[in-house]
């Protein structure tokens, strides 16, 4: 009896484990699919966002291409406006039409006389040269500041125009 | 019968199984061929019913004159064209297109109704804002694509050097021509797909290859130069009830050409509409025979060739019979003692014919064609003549003696200045040309005049000053007085040539061709000019290269040097 006794209580216990180990499986079980669905959820989500984003990025660049292809178009347009102001322009700068304008409109003429100067540049600068010299012994300053003397300046001019109008 | 159904039941499965095989075998070939063999046919003829050709037109280059001033270029312009299997009411359309393009209704009816075409043009080359108006009205069938057309804004300046190009932009005339290749550029091709109803596909254009512009041809002219020798030119033609005429300027050391001048002219912008005539450059194409303008030449060539020195003096009678032909002057009756100055100040017939007899047959052939007679200059302009000039094998007992003052030989304008040049240039020859540069978009440069001919020494740099500084007296003392511009020294010689008569013997009595060539300033001379008027007539009486073509010379050279600022020498002033 007391064997019994003991055989009964050895397979209580072991129904007990049992019993714990199935309450136990069950458990790994509902934990690991809630892994799997987090891990399905999530990657789905990734996928959605990934997804989304190639969708929101080849609209940015269709976006983009239409910003381009206006732009395109707006230059273009533009050129084509500078070309045909250009001719406007080369048709206005034609000698015949400004010698027509000049004749006709403005009453200008063709000059009677031309007069060529002949202006010795050699003699012009050798004196240039020396009233420079004489200047910078007299001020003692450089020949570029003397060049700003008021005095060297009116010397210069009287100078050119004894040379122009002897 | 058992025996017959067993059989049937035993070959029933056989003969599926071969009908099996024989189908998968003719699909196989079918397959084969369709896949590998006729492959490339098939896929052809769905690219041709799928896709589309472009062509992307380049854009034409530009042409200036020599300060960067535009002569011709292109803009942007609309074609429309019609696919009339897509219209669906012709009479109807065809009245709307009428009042908008100006056009007649029935032949735009008539386009509108051959359905059986794919394609006919309705017009070519509007304006964009027309052809805007067009689309507007939202017809089937009718569409638009651009095109370049080539605009000219100085008209009618310039016109025989420029040319013109055709509808599809392709050089016909002139510069235009000449530098097709330069000017054109490379157009691009891309391709697009193209539904049933041949509608294009958004998003399936392909690049094939970009268009490439063409580059821009910067000339020698001055454009403001050219005006002012196309108006005198004009006004002396006029003036004077002549049939034509032509003008060049050349810088005689470089060859470049500063002007050409001809008239008749024509509108470049409207070229179909001139008659023939008009279209001919005179100035490279016109050959006449020159009369005493080429007298210098004979003299150049007596003196260089040794056979005479230029201080010799001849005794010349008032006529003189060579070859059974009387040579007389015009104006001298009795004998006269000529130095070769004289010869040339009083444009001495006899005086020329006694000069060409001091050489052999062969000699002054060999001056001749060593000055360019004869041959082309290599100026960079089309159809360019070379003249009537015979091999001295070929001529008769007078040839030699008529030559010698401009008669039995053909030359052309631009031939006659290239000699004169070739005095001015210490006896070399330069080589005339119009474009200075060629520019590709980037900027860089693709062409430098390469001339086709070298430039050669004809004559010594010791006879070229000789014959320049007669040339001066021939203006100052001789026939070309008329062509003398105050403070400058000018050289130059004078021509007037009787028109031989076409077809037949001899000479035309009371018409001719005069001309006057000439240089400035004197001891250094910058310009070079050849003024030539065909058939002038003036109330005054007879005309001469003196009377008709030295003031137009005049003229033209005063302005130029006047413009170009091109003072006279310290020798001009002091003579």
């Amino acid at each position: 009896m007391i064997n019994t006794r003991a055989e009964i209580l050895l397979r209580k216990r072991s129904k007990r484990k049992t019993k714990s180990y199935l309450v136990e499986q069950e458990r790994v079980k509902t934990r690991r699919s809630i892994i799997s669905l987090t891990f399905f959820i999530t990657s789905i989500v990734l996928i959605g966002l990934l997804s989304f984003s190639i969708i929101l990025l080849n609209f940015q660049a269709a976006q983009s291409q239409l910003t381009i292809n206006e732009i395109r178009k707006e230059i273009n347009y533009q050129s084509e406006i500078k070309e045909r102001l250009n001719f406007k322009i080369a048709q206005l700068q034609s000698p015949q039409r400004i010698y027509e304008e000049a004749i006709v409109n403005l009453s200008m003429s063709n000059p009677d006389e031309i007069n060529y100067i002949n202006i010795d540049t050699y003699q012009l600068v050798k004196q240039q040269k020396s009233l420079e010299e004489d200047q910078d012994t007299q001020v003692g300053s450089s020949g570029y500041e003397s060049f700003f003397n008021p005095e060297f300046k009116e010397d210069i001019y009287k100078t050119i125009l004894t040379l122009l109008f002897p | 019968m058992g025996i017959i159904r067993r059989a049937k039941d035993k070959f029933r499965p056989i003969f599926i199984f071969l009908i099996i095989i024989l189908s998968f075998l003719i699909l196989s070939y079918r397959l084969i061929n369709l896949q590998v063999l006729e492959a490339q046919e098939y896929d052809d003829f769905a690219t041709n019913q799928h896709d589309r050709d472009y062509n992307l037109f380049a854009q034409r280059g530009k042409i200036y004159d020599k300060n960067g001033k535009e002569l011709a270029l292109s803009l942007h312009q609309v074609t429309l064209f019609a696919n009339p299997y897509f219209v669906k009411d012709p009479l109807n359309d065809a009245i709307k297109l009428s009042e908008i393009l100006n056009m007649d209704v029935e032949s735009l009816k008539e386009k509108l109704s051959r359905s059986n075409s794919g394609f006919e043009y309705i017009t070519r080359k509007i304006s964009p804002e027309l052809a805007n108006r067009v689309m507007e009205l939202n017809l089937d069938g009718i569409y638009s694509a651009r095109e370049d057309k080539r605009f000219y804004p100085k008209d009618s300046q310039a016109c025989h050097l420029i040319g013109f190009v055709g509808l599809d932009n392709k050089g016909l005339a002139g510069l235009e021509l000449e530098y097709e290749k330069q000017l054109h550029g490379v157009d691009g091709k891309m391709t697009a797909k193209q539904d049933g109803l041949g509608r294009i596909i958004p998003g399936t254009y392909k690049l094939k290859s970009d268009p490439e512009d063409g580059y821009d041809v910067h000339l020698t002219i001055d454009e403001n130069i050219q005006f002012y020798t196309e108006s005198r030119l004009k006004k002396g033609i006029e003036e004077t009830v002549a049939k034509r005429g032509t003008i060049i300027i050349m810088q005689p050391k470089t060859g470049e050409i500063f002007a050409m001048a001809n008239y008749p002219d024509f509108d470049s912008n409207g070229f179909n509409q001139s008659n023939s005539d008009s279209l001919k450059n005179l100035a490279i194409s016109y050959n006449f025979e020159p009369g005493s303008i080429l007298k210098f030449v004979t003299a150049s060539s007596a003196i260089d060739s040794g056979s005479i020195s230029k201080e010799m003096v001849f005794h010349l009678p008032p006529t003189i019979k060579v070859g059974g032909r009387v040579i007389s002057e015009p104006f001298r009756q009795v004998a006269k003692d000529y130095s070769v100055a004289d010869i040339l100040i009083n444009s001495a017939n006899v005086g020329a014919v006694i000069l060409a007899q001091q050489m052999s047959d062969e000699v002054y052939y060999n001056y001749l064609s060593k000055f360019g007679f004869g041959q082309s200059t290599g100026i960079d302009l089309p159809g360019e003549e070379i003249g009537v000039f015979n091999h001295y094998s070929q001529w008769s007992g007078s040839s030699k003696a008529t030559i010698s003052f401009g008669q039995g030989i053909s030359v052309t304008p631009i031939q006659l200045l290239r000699a004169l040049c070739t005095i001015l240039n210490d006896g070399v020859a330069p080589n005339p040309h119009i474009v200075k540069k060629i520019y590709g978009k980037n900027g860089d440069i693709d062409y430098f005049p390469k001339p086709e001919i070298a430039e050669k020494r004809v004559i010594s740099s010791e006879t070229a000053e000789a014959i320049k500084s007669i040339l001066i007296r021939v203006v100052e003392e001789g026939t070309g007085k008329n062509a003398k511009i105050e403070g400058y020294k000018v050289g130059g010689k004078t021509g007037t040539a009787q028109k031989p008569i076409e077809g037949g013997r001899g000479y035309h009595s009371g018409i001719s061709i005069t001309s006057f060539m000439g240089f400035a300033p004197g001891d250094d001379p910058a310009l070079a000019c050849i003024v030539m008027i065909d058939e002038p007539s003036t109330a005054k009486g007879p005309v001469w290269g003196s009377t008709v073509a030295a003031p137009i010379f005049k003229d033209v050279m005063s302005f130029t040097l006047e413009y170009l600022r091109i003072p006279p020498l310290t020798t001009d002033i002091e003579q």
